[in-house]
């Protein structure tokens, strides 16, 4: 761009200076020919003077000729006029402004006469000449001036006078021209400065530009490459490494785009690349979504937006590849949200009034009859333990729902503590070391807490919870006679529905038929999954597997 | 009621909620309806249905949300009405099918419309609204919803 810049500058001057050498050879050329207009004009004036006064003689001694010529340089312009007077020995004159004298020579066939006229002058002694200067305000008090002279000199000699001066014509044209030339002159500088001005200023705005493109390059967070129709990767932004795993350019650029894609994906790039090189692209070809290849061969999702453009270095593929694993991870989060309080609010909907119905019906029962009626004093009392049990735990889905792993602290913390805390009275608690973990404790003390009223809920015998680790495992075992048992089997489909909301074990059993689904939500919540193994009649392994 | 081996009753609550199957005996007693039975699930039902009996029951009381069913209501309607057409033949009167639910969601109304139900019935106020229904059952064959 730099270089560019300094041609356009360079241009404008040599334009400039040409311009400007020939509006002055133009000028100096209409200069010189009215000079040798007027110039003759006034040679024929003097000559027909001199011949009308010595038809065939040359001019007595003492005798003083007028002759006027002009003269072209712009630094005499004035009225001034410059008088050479020669003196010459024998009672000739002569005069000696050479150039004058080469321009008679050269005005061949303008007037003979006069030309051998003057060359008669100039055959005398020329080494004797006697020459002055005379300068004044016009031509004729200068004329006067000499005369005097002569006569104060006692000279007798004959003069031929020749003056060099301005006519209003000349001038006139002169002004014109040097007005012309100087706004020529101005205008061809204007414009250069201003082409000037205007190349720096449009080469600092495409240098800002391009430090502003650079530094959005920098920190955009989409990858942006450059490959040709070989599928040779020809540039790449700097954030393309961070999303590839690569730390140099030089492990990309000039490779094959295709160490970017897993195996299995590069079909579909390459066919819809081949479409968009071949002009037969859709906007599917344009925009597609697949799975890209990090360095370390980790796979993750990607959307690529392609153009074929013109650069220049020919037609290249310019993609924008976002990364689309958090995008992914928040539409699932959001899912999870979405169907997490679709699913309480329903409950509230339905569970609710399922649970306040009965009681509702058993209150009118008595109110109606006016009879005290146990079985409608126990619905009652029942149903509104339950129906409230319900709205604690659907608080507690609905804060669940609202949060998710990445908003959740997480902490080291000591299981041992954490079990013990959340243990409630009249369950016996056979507890091995437990160490620590990572996770969030509101959610593991809740999970807990629930396996705990379960296992209390449902045992027959005296309550016992062992609770130790295998592994990455956390093993939590109940003597509650074992989980989704029908017939005494085990039955994985009354576990499916035991596991889902609004499920109970036994309707003789207070609960809101969330106690797993709360477990298995603050389990999954962490990453992590929840199993059983149940051994019907006797008791139930639940299992936290942490990886 | 569960036990009896063939279905006798007029009247016929299926509804997996064992609290329910209580409140709607204290409603019964209150509305002195006493020929009643109560089923959790659709499949022990139709497992004491006589075949080629004489008499039905007359009104079955259904809980759109039966165990199961909580994405397809409707097509659970529809495959329970078939298996009732099944057992139960001409010219002896189908049954009416009213549904139960607490909720009066207009979508949900014509979806058991459509699914083949003759009424809703909001399941609120449960005496009541079954008085209601009781005054009004038979006034028209239109598909109607009984709420407090």
């Amino acid at each position: 761009m730099k270089a560019r810049w300094i041609s356009g500058v360079a241009i404008v001057n040599i334009i400039f200076w040409i311009g400007s050498y020939l509006a002055y050879s133009s000028v100096d050329s209409i200069v010189r020919d009215s000079h040798n207009r007027v110039m003759s004009a006034g040679l024929d004036s003097a000559i027909s003077e001199l011949n009308e006064r010595y038809p065939e003689e040359l001019p007595p001694p003492g005798s003083v000729l007028l002759a006027q010529i002009m003269r072209r340089h712009a630094s005499d312009l004035g009225e001034t006029s410059r008088m050479n007077v020669v003196q010459r020995k024998g009672g000739a004159c002569q005069v000696v402004n050479q150039s004058f004298i080469k321009e008679i020579n050269d005005s061949k066939g303008v007037i003979p006469c006069t030309k051998l006229m003057l060359e008669a002058f100039l055959l005398g002694e020329s080494d004797s000449y006697h020459s002055k200067s005379f300068y004044g305000e016009d031509v004729h008090s200068n004329l006067r001036r000499i005369q005097r002279f002569l006569k104060t000199s006692g000279d007798k000699r004959s003069y031929v006078l020749i003056t060099e001066t301005f006519t209003s014509e000349v001038r006139g044209e002169v002004n014109k021209l040097f007005f012309k030339i100087i706004v020529g002159v101005i205008g061809v500088f204007v414009l250069s400065v201003g082409f000037g001005w205007w190349g720096y200023k449009k080469a600092r705005q495409q240098r800002k530009t391009a430090m502003e493109n650079k530094a959005t390059l920098q920190n955009v967070t989409s990858g942006i490459i450059r490959v040709n129709a070989d599928r040779e990767i020809v540039s790449i932004s700097p954030y393309m490494l961070d999303m590839f795993g690569y730390e140099e350019e030089s492990e990309i650029v000039g490779r094959c785009a295709n160490m970017l894609f897993p195996e299995e994906h590069l079909e579909k790039d390459i066919s819809s690349f081949n479409r968009l090189y071949l002009g037969q692209g859709t906007d599917e070809d344009r925009k597609i979504t697949l799975e890209g290849k990090r360095k370390d061969g980790t796979q993750f999702p990607l959307k690529i937006t392609r153009q074929i453009v013109n650069f220049p270095e020919g037609w290249q593929m310019l993609k924008v590849l976002d990364d689309l694993t958090d995008e992914y991870a928040q539409r699932a989060r959001i899912e999870r949200q979405v169907a997490s309080m679709k699913r309480i609010g329903y409950m509230f909907r339905h569970d609710v009034a399922n649970h306040m119905t009965p009681v509702q019906t058993a209150i009118n029962f008595m109110k109606k009859t006016g009879k005290y009626s146990d079985k409608a004093i126990s619905l009652a009392s029942r149903e509104s333990t339950n129906a409230l049990m319900l709205l604690k735990s659907l608080s507690e889905q609905s804060r669940l729902a609202e949060q998710d792993i990445q908003d959740l602290v997480i902490e080291s913390i000591d299981l041992n503590k954490l079990i013990s805390d959340v243990k409630p009275e009249g369950i016996k608690l056979e507890m091995s070391d437990m160490g620590s973990i990572e996770c969030n404790t509101g959610l593991l003390q809740s999970a807990y807490r629930n396996m705990f009223e379960n296992a209390q809920k449902y045992a027959e015998v005296d309550p016992v919870a062992k609770v130790y680790r295998e592994g990455d495992d956390l093993i939590f075992e109940d003597n509650a006679g074992g989980f989704a048992c029908v017939d005494g089997q085990y039955d994985q489909k009354e576990a499916d529905r035991m596991m889902s909301p609004r499920e109970r074990g036994r309707v003789d059993v207070p609960g809101s038929g969330l106690g797993l689904f709360n477990i298995k939500t603050s389990v999954e919540t962490h990453g992590w999954t929840f199993h059983h193994e149940s051994k019907c009649g006797k008791s139930t392994k639940w299992i936290i597997k942490t990886k | 009621m569960d036990n009896k081996d063939k279905v006798s009753s007029e009247h016929i609550l299926l509804d997996d909620q064992a609290a329910f199957h209580e409140a709607f005996d204290l409603a019964a007693m209150m509305l002195r309806i006493e020929d009643y039975e109560m089923y959790s699930f659709s499949q022990d039902l139709l497992e004491k249905l006589p075949p080629e009996a004489n008499s039905y029951p007359r009104y079955l009381f259904i809980d759109w949300n039966l165990p199961g069913s909580d994405v397809v209501k409707g097509p659970l309607l529809i495959k329970l009405r078939q298996e009732l057409e099944k057992i139960i033949p001409p010219p002896v009167p189908f049954p009416k099918i009213y549904v139960l639910s607490t909720s009066s969601n207009i979508e949900e109304l014509k979806e058991a419309e459509e699914a083949g139900a003759d009424g809703w019935i909001v399941k609120t106020d449960l005496e009541v609204v079954l008085e209601v229904w009781r005054d009004e059952r038979n006034l028209t064959d239109e598909f109607k919803l009984w709420k407090v």
